[in-house]
């Protein structure tokens, strides 16, 4: 029994030390030298898919920091974590303690809701507000704080034409529909059906698939075209807006398109892969998206304009507000460096057009919009067209993912004809003000 | 009175050491989380990330979920068909392959057999996403080079996506089955057969009357594992269709998920897994009772 006990305390001893040595740190120091602090940022980011500039461009960026800065070792390290499923990794890790320095988010979701982003320090955020263009300014921004700073430019709905399937139909590219009722009849002669009737090639590409929140926020322009809201925050109801005559028209229309017109399709694919493999005529995505097709499907020869109206301009706004923050659970040492980081970046242009230009996206920064290459990008004059235009209603709160849930759920009701839009509605304006009921 | 010698009091002692540390990491991993979850199945989450004692109010809140139990009926109703095909199927398959004559062939043709199972439901999900795409796919393919005409949609239809994730799911799980299956058929002794041919037995009623009720220990011991599967399932339902359309293939740890990670429900996804854990227990011990009593040994 004694050699048993003694075998078992000798085991757990090995694996200690070997954890320990394992997970040590410390950097060797020469004798005399004075110490250095070690700074390793992660920067979680699901950019990194979106395009393949975004990991080097940080990481050479940190170094040419640190080269400015020998009194510490700064480095950033960035993860990619895809959008899929993102949340389940930043939640576990922010739970546990074990969040990244710098992740991509929306604010009103990790510092309004989990608290866990860091208010960015004033003379940062001031500076920031001075540069940024007036429809990216909200974004990083939750209450009256600002926490991040906004990834892109032109971070909300255009439309993307393209030109080969509007010539097919004997269209003119360079015409493109200004109103919804405009666009439903292009979308008619841009559909083609096969011998059964079902559409091979659609006129708009509808989102169809994936999560519901995504397609609450494909159904949004069309809300914000007929002049609805979805809710009022400071009252805490949805009822009179997500139910109005105006969102039950905006949502006959949209889902009028699958059922009725049938010139959109819920079986070929979500909008950014059907229209990448040249099929939808016509669809609605953010400026990323136009440097994704450069890089991806360059064989597609496109136009990008701004979006249609109806009682009134669709207007720039969006569900998906990305900034990148900083972890507020960060120790003092890491947290000053990488403001001073964040300070260096903000405050210096040519530093921020290096990425965008290498990127081939449009910066959120109005001090370096003068670069030709944005101005050539093919989205360029429908985003300056809509950021100078109607500023859309948004949705920053707490709970806006579940609530964009019941949204999209609804929207899909309406589009698999389970229900007609008002009684879609109306059934969401009760799920939606129980939700924002428990925030009274 | 203590009857224990001092030698069986050390064996006793070495044998608690020795399992100590595999106890350890299970009540880590399993029982300390599954502890947490029933606790905070009784707690509501506030604004802020906040969590409050609420008694009975979160399970009132699920219970009266529409989406709970649309997602509670989808699981049941995957649960059937996906085990009824992985078992069905797997039963047939090993009866085959125990019938093949050279011992090589019928270990290459069980290997065959096996191969999916060391696919990851996520994969799979990939791989059957793009066979059973409504257009593109090889499944439709197929079909139209068959001169079938009424295409189906598979996974884009709301009818046709929970047979279509069973069919996913029964692929990848029915090479395991088929191992326990084809390894109780092959301990089943010969003389059996032999004796029931003398009395007149032939063809179907061999496996009706000798084959089958020899075999229901290993019939119900797959049969519970893939109970076990069906109701947790999610990868396949995440990577393929994300529990559309329109909600059609929303299953109980789709609903567990999006809660917990989406709409950061914590507690609400804690009354889910409190109710899976539970239906699982409830299962378990009906199935074990049923075949409780029907053990041979040869």
């Amino acid at each position: 029994m004694i050699r048993a006990a003694r075998i078992t305390i000798l085991v757990i001893l090995s694996v200690l030390l070997v954890a320990g040595s394992l997970f040590a740190s410390g950097q060797q120091q020469e004798p005399g030298q004075a110490e250095v602090p070690t700074v390793k940022i992660t920067h979680w980011s699901h950019w990194v898919t979106n395009n393949k500039y975004y990991e080097p461009y940080w990481s050479e960026l940190a170094k040419t920091f640190n080269a400015l800065h020998p009194e510490v070792n700064f480095s950033i390290d960035v993860v990619s974590i895809p959008y899929e499923g993102y949340e389940a990794k930043y939640s576990s890790a922010f739970e546990a303690k074990q969040g990244p320095g710098m992740f991509n988010g929306m604010a009103h979701v990790w510092a309004g809701q989990f608290d866990v982003a860091a208010p960015m320090p004033k003379d940062i955020a001031d500076k920031l507000d001075s540069i940024l263009i007036g429809a990216s300014r909200p974004y990083g921004v939750f209450g009256d704080q600002r926490y991040g700073i906004p990834v892109e430019g032109g971070n909300f709905m255009m439309m993307y034409i393209n030109v080969d399937r509007f010539k097919e139909a004997g269209l003119d590219p360079n015409n493109p529909p200004k109103t919804y009722d405009q666009m439903l009849e292009y979308a008619k002669k841009l559909t083609v059906y096969d011998k059964n009737g079902n559409i091979v090639k659609p006129g708009y590409g509808i989102r169809y698939k994936g999560h519901p929140f995504g397609i609450a926020d494909k159904v949004a322009p069309f809300f914000n075209a007929w002049g609805a809201e979805w809710y009022n925050w400071d009252e805490k109801t949805a009822d009179g807006y997500l139910n109005s005559p105006a969102s039950v028209a905006a949502l006959q229309f949209y889902a009028g398109m699958v059922q009725d017109s049938k010139v959109a399709s819920v079986e070929l694919d979500n909008p950014a892969a059907v229209f990448g493999q040249g099929l939808a005529g016509i669809i609605f995505r953010e400026s990323w998206y136009s440097a994704w097709l450069s890089q991806n499907a360059p064989n597609i020869d496109f136009k990008v304009y701004p979006l249609p109206k109806e009682k009134m301009e669709s207007g720039f706004g969006n569900n998906f507000p990305w900034s990148i923050m900083v972890n507020k659970d960060l120790n003092p040492t890491d947290k000053k460096w990488l403001w001073e980081f964040v300070r260096w970046y903000v405050n210096n242009a040519d530093v921020r057009k290096e990425h965008y230009v290498k990127s081939e996206m449009l910066p959120p920064f109005s001090d370096i919009l003068d670069d030709p290459l944005f101005k050539s990008m093919p989205e360029f004059q429908a985003w300056k067209t809509m950021s100078e235009g109607r500023a859309a209603p948004t949705y920053y709160n707490p709970p806006a993912q579940e609530i964009l849930v019941v949204i999209g759920e609804a929207t899909l009701s309406a589009m698999y004809g389970k229900q007609g839009a008002k009684a879609a509605l109306d059934d969401a304006t009760k799920k939606v003000d129980a939700i924002l009921a428990r925030y009274k | 009175m203590n009857n224990r010698t001092p030698y069986s009091r050390k064996l006793l002692f070495s044998g608690i050491l020795f399992v100590l540390p595999a106890l350890a990491y299970f009540g880590l991993i399993y029982w300390y989380p599954l502890v947490q979850a029933f606790e905070m199945s009784f707690k509501t989450m506030l604004p802020g990330m906040k969590m409050a004692f609420a008694g009975l109010d979160t399970y009132k809140e699920v219970f009266s979920d529409e989406a709970f139990w649309s997602s509670f009926a989808h699981t049941l109703y995957f649960t059937v068909i996906a085990v009824g095909l992985t078992v069905g199927l797997a039963l047939v398959i090993a009866i085959a392959l125990n019938n093949v004559y050279w011992k090589s062939t019928q270990n290459v043709l069980t290997m065959v057999f096996l191969v999916p199972t060391l696919v990851s439901f996520a994969a799979a999900g990939l791989i059957w996403d793009w066979i059973l795409h409504p257009r593109f796919g090889l499944a439709n393919q197929i079909l139209m080079f068959l001169g079938v005409s009424d295409l189906p949609s598979f996974l884009q239809s709301q009818t046709q996506v929970i047979p279509s994730i069973a069919i996913i799911h029964a692929w990848v799980r029915i090479g395991f089955s088929v191992i326990i299956l084809l390894a109780g058929l092959q301990s089943i002794p010969s003389t059996y057969f032999d004796a029931a041919k003398v009395d007149g037995t032939r063809g179907l009623q061999l496996y009706r009357y000798i084959t089958v009720p020899l075999l229901l220990p290993q019939i119900g011991a797959v049969t519970l594992l893939e109970v076990i599967f069906s109701l947790k399932v999610f990868d396949e339902v995440y990577i393929t269709t994300q529990g559309g359309p329109n909600g059609a293939s929303n299953v109980l740890m789709l609903y567990l998920y999006n809660n917990a990670f989406r709409f950061y429900r914590m507690d609400k996804a804690a009354v889910a897994a409190v109710t899976i854990f539970v239906v699982l227990l409830v299962f378990g011990i009906v199935q074990r009772r049923l075949l409780a009593g029907r053990r041979y040994e040869f």
